[in-house]
């Protein structure tokens, strides 16, 4: 009796969980860290995670989607003015102008913390630790003042060249953009690629635009602290699907994560057990605009970090070639 | 007065002649004649009076399309140098990085840095954009230098160029075409041996192709240190109306594109103030192109894909950046 009773409720509590993939608590993410571990897949020095996903096959696959000739950047335009969303502005200087040049020469100088919720940047695997541990089991403590040991920016210094599939959710709900803190669910991207008739598969990378650039264009900057994004449980979706990299017009999390205890799952779970370097704060409002007007949602993606020894990642400006 | 007029003629004819017999013309130029190719092979207006991509405009799409179809390995290479943050010869603003959140103390879960960098220069892989430089007042187009402002460039920015380059890259390894390592301090790279570096790959440099120029100047800053780069190889000045007959996009090297000294007196960058000024052609100066070189050479196969997208900054007059080659 005992054993058929904890049955039952074994069986109701997986049912109650099935419907409800929208719950997920500090415990499963911690299950997932390990459930979803990418560590050791490529051996134990591998510093580049998902991107060993990106053959020389899948780049000549990519390459052959340029079929117009048609280049978009994903990047937003660097920010200098302090906002709610941009604590850190980018520093522009000019060291010589017009009215006083050095000879013939106008020169600056940029300044920039480009983590964050501003700037259009990639996050290497050494941004973010977990129990003191990265992605591959190296240790935190190896990110000292000098910069990161292993792990860093320059991992990926040959560039990624691949193919992206653009996920617009705001089309997909037939908004011009989400509101702060909605949350992007698996059957939101199943329901995605059913729309735009594509499948997202291994070596990809996905952007994910929440529309946050055409909502503060429309409304203003607001506090970050709620953003549109993925919820924790769209990762173990990617996980299956295999896919190199993430991108997002925001901080692909979504905020709050809905997490008790974690403030950015998708972060640690992508970064850390995964092994997937992110792409923060692009703007995929003119890339959505070009994939609308042919129906088109897969292209070719180049992107290429500054090659900054020991950067945890790097300002950088993606851009689609349809 | 009148006299002396032939006698005047036949000393400067005499005093011409060594000079002739030592250098072809391709090998001496003076500040007149840059002045004068200043106009000759100007681009101003060819793309309208408001264009501000200059010959950028020649990489059309179907130039794009011809490009992705060189991707026949899927092979990628860096064409940028690792960030040097020691100061040296070469290096006046070396690029800083600045840990704000260290394993040792991070921010929640994250580690985080500062980047800071004058990349304009001798040391950092940039890009210049066509606002970098004037003559006499002017940068490319006719738009006047005072629109450089402390608000940075608000006409021929960088940001021109946001939707990045995508074209056809060419690798001119003059290291190779003499068999050395690499090219000493102050050696000119003349049309001629463009030509010769054409027939010996097996390559025509066509219309909206970048130029790659390699002097080896990493493979001897490798063996022998920094040195100032008041001498340094590169490309004389002839070789800017050689280079608009075919008609090219952009041209990079491996240090600042010109010669230096540049051989043509009053004259510092002749080579920059043709192609940014006149032709409107931008440039990515100080690119680490060794493992291209080698990688190249292995395939005897000079040609590749070449991507490379400047950091978005409105009004910048430049950016850092990594250009990438695909095989």
């Amino acid at each position: 009796m005992k054993l058929l009773s904890l049955c039952c409720f074994c069986s109701i509590a997986m049912l109650a969980f099935a419907v409800d993939a929208h719950h997920a608590t500090k415990a499963d993410i911690e299950s997932w860290m390990t459930s979803l571990s990418n560590w050791g897949r490529w051996g134990k020095a591998d510093e580049i995670g998902t991107v060993n996903l990106i053959t020389a096959a899948k780049r000549m696959e990519a390459a052959a989607l340029v079929k117009d000739g048609q280049a978009v950047s994903m990047s937003h335009d660097a920010l200098t003015e302090k906002a709610p969303d941009n604590a850190e502005p980018f520093g522009h200087t000019m060291t010589f102008t017009g009215a006083h040049p050095n000879g013939d020469w106008f020169m600056d100088s940029y300044t920039v913390s480009f983590h964050g919720l501003a700037h259009t940047h990639m996050d290497a695997l050494a941004h973010s630790a977990w129990k003191g541990k990265m992605y591959n089991g190296f240790s935190q403590l190896d990110v000292t003042d000098k910069g990161a040991k292993e792990l860093g920016i320059t991992g990926f210094r040959n560039g990624i060249f691949t193919r992206a599939v653009l996920v617009d959710i705001p089309r997909l709900k037939g908004l011009p953009y989400l509101e702060p803190g909605t949350a992007i669910y698996p059957e939101d991207l199943e329901a995605w690629e059913k729309k735009a008739g594509l499948k997202i598969g291994s070596g990809d990378v996905v952007f994910i635009r929440t529309g946050r650039w055409a909502r503060r264009a429309a409304k203003g900057p607001w506090d970050p602290a709620r953003v549109a994004g993925l919820h924790v449980s769209c990762v173990a979706w990617m996980k299956q699907r295999d896919v190199a990299m993430m991108g997002s017009d925001a901080c692909l999390d979504v905020l709050p994560s809905q997490v008790e205890g974690i403030v950015q799952p998708v972060h640690q779970l992508f970064l850390i057990a995964m092994g997937t370097p992110i792409f923060d704060n692009c703007d995929l409002e003119q890339v959505a605009v070009e994939a609308a007007r042919r129906n088109r949602w897969a292209f070719l993606v180049t992107a290429s970090p500054l090659t900054v020894h020991g950067g945890t990642g790097s300002p950088l400006n993606p851009v689609a070639v349809f | 007065m009148r006299n002396t007029l032939p006698g005047l003629a036949i000393f400067l004819f005499l005093a011409a002649l060594p000079c002739l017999a030592a250098d072809p013309p391709s090998h001496h130029a003076t500040k007149a004649e840059v002045d004068h190719w200043m106009t000759d092979i100007s681009n101003w207006n060819r793309w309208g009076k408001s264009d501000q991509m200059g010959t950028v405009n020649l990489i059309t799409p179907a130039k794009r399309r011809q490009a992705a179809a060189l991707v026949t390995e899927g092979v990628p290479i860096s064409l940028g140098h690792n960030t040097d943050a020691k100061k040296a010869a070469d290096n006046g603003s070396p690029f800083k990085l600045k840990m704000l959140f260290t394993g040792a103390q991070p921010t929640g879960q994250f580690v985080v840095d500062d980047y800071e960098v004058t990349y304009h220069g001798l040391a950092h892989t940039h890009m210049d954009a066509l606002c970098h430089m004037a003559w006499n007042g002017k940068l490319y187009n006719g738009v006047p230098m005072t629109s450089v402002t402390e608000e940075g460039a608000t006409q021929l920015a960088v940001t021109a160029f946001k939707n990045g380059i995508f074209t056809r890259g060419i690798l001119v390894d003059i290291p190779r075409l003499k068999n050395v390592p690499y090219l000493e301090p102050g050696t000119a790279i003349y049309p001629e041996d463009l030509e010769a570096w054409e027939k010996k790959a097996g390559v025509k440099i066509g219309s909206g192709d970048v130029v790659f120029i390699r002097t080896g100047r990493w493979a001897r800053r490798a063996a022998k240190g920094a040195w100032d780069p008041a001498s340094i190889a590169g490309l004389y000045a002839t070789c800017a109306k050689w280079l608009k007959d075919r008609d090219v996009a952009m041209v990079g090297s491996d240090a600042a594109t010109d010669v230096m000294p540049s051989g043509v007196e009053g004259v510092v960058q002749p080579m920059h103030q043709l192609l940014l000024i006149a032709m409107g052609t931008p440039i990515f100066d100080n690119c680490d192109l060794e493992t291209l070189g080698d990688e190249a050479a292995k395939r005897n196969r000079w040609t590749f894909l070449l991507t490379a997208s400047p950091i978005a900054v409105t009004n910048g007059t430049g950016s850092p950046l990594n250009p990438i080659a695909v095989f």
